[in-house]
């Protein structure tokens, strides 16, 4: 058959190829009459039918052959102290086998990997002799062990290295979390063995570059351990007479973008790879990968694309244990894997431990470095980690939920009341045995043995509602009491879905729900508030706060004033807080005085809610540096919080280092010095181990102490605080850069400037190795850093370091603060030691306009400002 | 790390023209490729999922850095799977020739692939080889997609972008080469 004919036969078998068997023979005789071609066409068509499993086999076992063919040593021979049984796996690099000790003390099964002769020269020998030595001092849990190393003659004679290890007989990482049905919590244990492998291994100059979760296998026992740990290393040192630098195949479910570009493999690629193996702990697939697109793809989107967050991810094949905790990925633990698999090794977490050090915060339930440290997440993150204790907390609540329930209980029209009394004692039962019902899940004896935590409970009740038989109502407004619950809780998941059922049910009720709506959207701003997507909380808090204004001017409303004003009191308070937030802090003040008055409309002088309400207006007033007011606030509070609250709640603890801070600020130190002996003794008395919480209260008390001149207590206290939260929330968390930068500072007062300027510089790369995050408070840090140096005369490193201070201020935030104006007034006042007085002016100016809407009531400052600038001949 | 950029910079240069380039790149993708090869650890059972496929990309994320565009890469593959196929080749006569002689013959392979077709019957990489080459003289393009596939794993997709002909050309025309040779083993097994 020549070209010409194959080219006819090809045309005519497409032509073809599809059409019913009969129509074939039919067209295929008339299109030609070449016999040969006919026949052709009818094979092919036979042949069409078939795959290629045995030419691909063909390939495959040709390319088994290139490679089987380099090594092989027989079964039964010795090695060093063992004997080889069987071979366990083979390829180009050697042969692994399974061996056990060849002696009668005890038996032990080993893995016995042999490397292949071919890589061996005398210099690469030598270095497998090092190297094997390193191996052998990596002694860790975690790690599957060296046992032994040596050579070994072959038939020829040749050395050949070989490795002992031992031999781990247990599941490979995934495999086993999903045949255990593993839940997260045990999950990230073994994810943070695994870390402590690596870590330990790094401290040995190990670098493992090929984290995945083959390499981890989970023994019989429920450990982790890594295999072939440093392998790669000892092959790839050793082999730099084969070629090419970095012989190590990839595995593209772990492979961090500098290993395909080839750039320089560091700490930094482990951190990336213990990255991909916490997403795939968390989403059963890995990273990157789908198996649709070539390879080349998979690469570039590797290097190039956004990593989908682990709680983004659909797969379909989720065991039914990840499928459960798939809605807790959002947050932390999205933010943790973000972080680890940056794109560039530098933004990640510095080192491993810090790394371990976010996911154990987020077990414990601390705030984690990985996110940005608003208020709002640290709240959250603090009142989950406290009400999840008990289920007691949790009943708590929830009541707190049912009580903006209950609100609703008047919202009946009046002419209805009598029958709506009826109803609302059947709502009221109902909803009653419904919470009741929630808690006999917690009896053991009611749940098959199994420990439900608060948060089971929580999604539970959840679930429940959604099956349950009952009027919309009752459904309503249980809805919006478990969505508040979850709220509260930072369940945001949960609760965005309970909402989108509860306003559902709402959206089709024939009467008007003004109350169950604001409730709603009172969640939803409270929602949007926890994740930072402050536009749409003002929003949506705005929309209930216009909704129930228009309900006030309605003369003949059937909703009593009582249940309104609540409403809008929880809106005020929850738009206060998010403008406050977005450092909009006139406005936040404003509301925050509106919520003031409205709290006065409905509760006492001496209520919990008033005491509250000051307590909120002292945060506001400190916002916009009207200390003197904030403490009045406080002033007010405090005595209310002890008397309802107890005096030895968490709430007044925390409450009274806040008024130890204003008053500290206000230079009152004697009377400071007293409240934060207090709260510390409080905080203490709500926890067994040191927390965050305390170690603020202890730095604001070392604060106070250097204030008074007493250096040697505050130091001491400063170091406690350091501990406590190296051992709370880990080294590289911002709070250890603030208080690193503290602990300067009472250097500085203590007339050791040198000193001091090494501590701030500590600080600054703490809050360098955070990243972004931390800008707030390197902002900071670099304006007390410069004063440092204006004190010492010098006044060009002052200038640089207060110009830097400036530049983060500005791109951090984006409406005028504090920290602008201050280091513009700083740059200003240095350009004018410096003797150039434009550009002193300039920044001046600068300051003064920022001051005046940042800080308006700080007239002393404004006015130096305004004296500062006239000095300067226009 | 040298011999990546080394590599890449032969790639994009295309200094010398074709046909020096191809001579120049020939030996150091032929290295890579055995030395990996040889380098290959397959896991410990799944013989299967050893594909030269894998070979391959990693021969190619090793010696190329950087962007280069589908031209470039195209010629790579085309290379690389030349390269693989002559690797494979060269095993195959160097283990026939030490059986004394028995020029090739057909090396035998065990058949312990799970899911065969029924229908397959074994053949060999020299047979391939041949028939490969026949192929050649009557149908060039279909014998590069043939080799592209058999010897790269490149999917039809990432066929039609390097070869620039659309996917379903791709389809078409693999799907009568795929007769072809089907029909050529069957021919050669059977006796004449």
């Amino acid at each position: 058959m020549d070209k010409a004919q194959w080219q006819l036969s090809k045309d005519i078998f497409y032509k073809i190829a599809d059409l019913p068997q009969q129509e074939q023979e039919k067209l295929l005789l008339s299109q030609t009459q070449d016999q040969e071609i006919i026949s052709m066409v009818k094979q092919m068509l036979e042949q069409d039918q078939y795959g290629m499993t045995q030419v691909n086999n063909a390939v495959v076992s040709s390319v088994e052959n290139v490679i089987n063919s380099n090594f092989d040593l027989p079964a039964g021979s010795r090695v060093g102290a063992f004997k080889i049984t069987k071979l366990l796996g083979k390829g180009g690099m050697g042969a692994v086998y399974l061996g056990e000790r060849d002696d009668a003390e005890f038996r032990q099964l080993v893995a016995i990997k042999i490397i292949h002769k071919h890589l061996l020269t005398e210099q690469l020998l030598e270095q497998f002799k090092q190297e094997r030595q390193i191996l052998a001092d990596l002694n860790h849990p975690n790690i599957a062990n060296l046992l032994d190393g040596g050579t070994v003659n072959d038939q020829s004679e040749h050395p050949i290295p070989y490795l002992v290890m031992e031999y781990i007989e247990g599941q490979p990482l995934i495999e086993y979390c999903r045949s255990h049905n593993l839940p997260l919590e045990p999950r990230l244990t073994l994810f943070l063995n695994v870390c402590d492998a690596i870590e330990y291994a790094h401290q040995h100059l190990i670098i493992h570059r090929d984290i995945k979760p083959s390499n981890v296998i989970v023994d019989s026992q429920g450990r982790a351990k890594i295999l072939d740990f440093g392998i790669a290393r000892i092959l790839n040192n050793s082999t730099t007479e084969v070629s090419s630098p970095d012989h190590k195949v990839l595995s593209l479910e772990c492979a961090a973008p500098e290993q395909i570009k080839g750039n320089t493999v560091t700490t930094a690629t482990d951190v990336y790879g213990l990255g991909t193996l916490l997403y795939q702990l968390l989403t059963e697939c890995p990273p990157f990968i789908d198996s649709k697109s070539s390879r080349d793809k998979t690469l570039e989107r590797i290097c190039h694309s956004p990593l989908t967050p682990p709680s983004k991810i659909e797969n379909d094949n989720l065991s039914s244990a990840a499928f459960k905790f798939v809605s807790k990925l959002k947050g932390d633990l999205d933010a943790i894997v973000i972080k680890a698999m940056n794109k560039e090794p530098n933004q990640r977490y510095t080192t491993v431990t810090e790394l371990r050090q976010d996911v154990k915060n987020f077990l414990l339930r601390y705030p984690v470095a990985a996110k940005k440290p608003t208020i709002g997440y640290r709240l959250t993150r603090y009142l989950q980690r406290n009400a999840i204790v008990s289920a007691l907390t949790i009943l708590i609540v929830i009541s707190l939920g049912v009580f903006s329930a209950t609100l609703y209980k008047q919202s009946i029209a009046l002419e209805k009341q009598r029958v709506a009394a009826v109803e609302e004692a059947q709502i009221s039962g109902s909803m009653n045995d419904f919470l009741l019902s929630i808690f006999d899940s917690a009896d053991p004896m009611e749940n098959s043995g199994e420990k439900l935590s608060a948060l089971d409970l929580l999604e539970k009740a959840g679930t429940d509602i959604k099956n349950m038989e009952s009027t919309n109502t009752v459904k309503m407004r249980l809805l919006n009491a478990i969505a508040s619950a979850n709220v509260n809780l930072n369940q945001t998941e949960q609760a965005r879905g309970l909402l989108r059922e509860a306003q559902a049910l709402v959206d089709k009720s024939e009467s008007p729900q003004v109350i169950m709506q604001a409730n709603l959207w009172i969640n939803w701003a409270n929602i949007f508030l926890q994740q930072g997507e402050y536009e749409s909380a003002i929003e949506k808090a705005q929309q209930t706060i216009e909704l129930l204004e228009h309900e006030f001017s309605q003369k003949d409303t059937s909703i009593r004033n009582e249940d309104m004003l609540e409403l809008l009191r929880s809106a005020l308070a929850s738009k206060a807080t998010t403008h406050s937030e977005l450092r909009q802090n006139q406005i936040a003040l404003e509301d925050g005085r509106k919520h003031m008055q409205v709290t006065k409309q409905l509760y006492s002088n001496d209520s919990k809610e008033i005491a509250d309400a000051h307590a909120l207006l002292a945060h506001l007033e400190r916002r916009v540096d009207n200390l003197q007011a904030a403490t009045e606030h406080m002033k007010i509070a405090l005595p209310i919080f002890k008397r309802v609250k107890g005096a030895n709640d968490l709430e007044y603890g925390l409450a009274l280092n806040q008024q130890a801070r204003n008053l500290f600020k206000l230079e009152r130190y004697e009377e400071a010095l007293p409240l934060t002996q207090e709260s510390i003794e409080v905080i203490r008395h709500n926890f067994e181990e040191p927390t965050p919480e305390e170690a603020a209260s202890l730095g604001n008390q070392s604060s106070i102490l250097a204030a008074l001149g007493r250096f040697e207590e505050a130091i001491e206290a400063r170091q406690k605080v350091f501990d406590i939260l190296v051992a709370t929330v880990g080294a590289n968390h911002p709070y250890v850069g603030i208080t690193l930068s503290s602990q300067a500072k009472i250097y500085e007062q203590a007339g050791d400037s040198d000193i001091a300027v090494e501590y701030f510089n500590k600080s600054i790369k703490v809050f360098d190795d955070i990243g972004e995050n931390a800008d707030y408070y390197k902002a900071d840090a670099y304006l007390n850093l410069g004063e440092v140096y204006v004190a010492q005369e010098q006044y060009e490193r002052a200038l640089e370091t207060f110009l830097k201070s400036y530049e983060i201020a500005n791109s951090h935030f984006s409406g005028p603060d504090r920290r602008i104006a201050l280091s513009a007034s700083h740059i200003g006042d240095t350009y004018w030691t410096l003797e150039q007085p434009e550009l002193a002016k300039q920044y001046w100016q600068r300051a003064l306009e920022v001051y005046k809407e940042s800080s308006p009531s700080d007239e002393q400052t404004i006015l130096e400002l305004q004296s500062k600038l006239s000095q300067i001949a226009p | 790390m040298n011999q990546a950029v080394n590599f890449t910079q032969l790639l994009l240069s295309h200094s010398g023209g074709k046909k020096n380039l191809e001579k120049e790149l020939t030996p150091m993708i032929w290295q890579e490729l055995h030395s990996l090869a040889s380098r290959y650890m397959k896991g410990e059972v799944d013989s299967h999922t050893l594909q030269p496929t894998a070979l391959i990309n990693e021969a190619y994320i090793k010696l190329v850095v950087g962007d280069v565009s589908y031209q470039d890469r195209r010629h790579f593959f085309a290379l690389a799977a030349r390269q693989m196929r002559h690797i494979l080749v060269d095993h195959a006569r160097a283990k026939n020739a030490s059986k004394r002689g028995v020029e090739f013959d057909q090396v035998e392979f065990e058949e312990n692939i799970i899911g065969q077709d029924n229908h397959a019957t074994s053949t060999d990489i020299l047979t391939l080889d041949k028939l490969l080459n026949a192929f050649k003289t009557i149908d060039e393009r279909g014998a590069r997609l043939l080799e592209l596939r058999l010897f790269c794993g490149l999917t039809n997709e990432e066929i039609a972008e390097y070869e620039a002909i659309s996917t379903s050309t791709v389809e078409r025309e693999f799907r009568a080469a795929k007769a072809w040779l089907q029909l050529q083993i069957q021919q050669d097994a059977s006796p004449h």
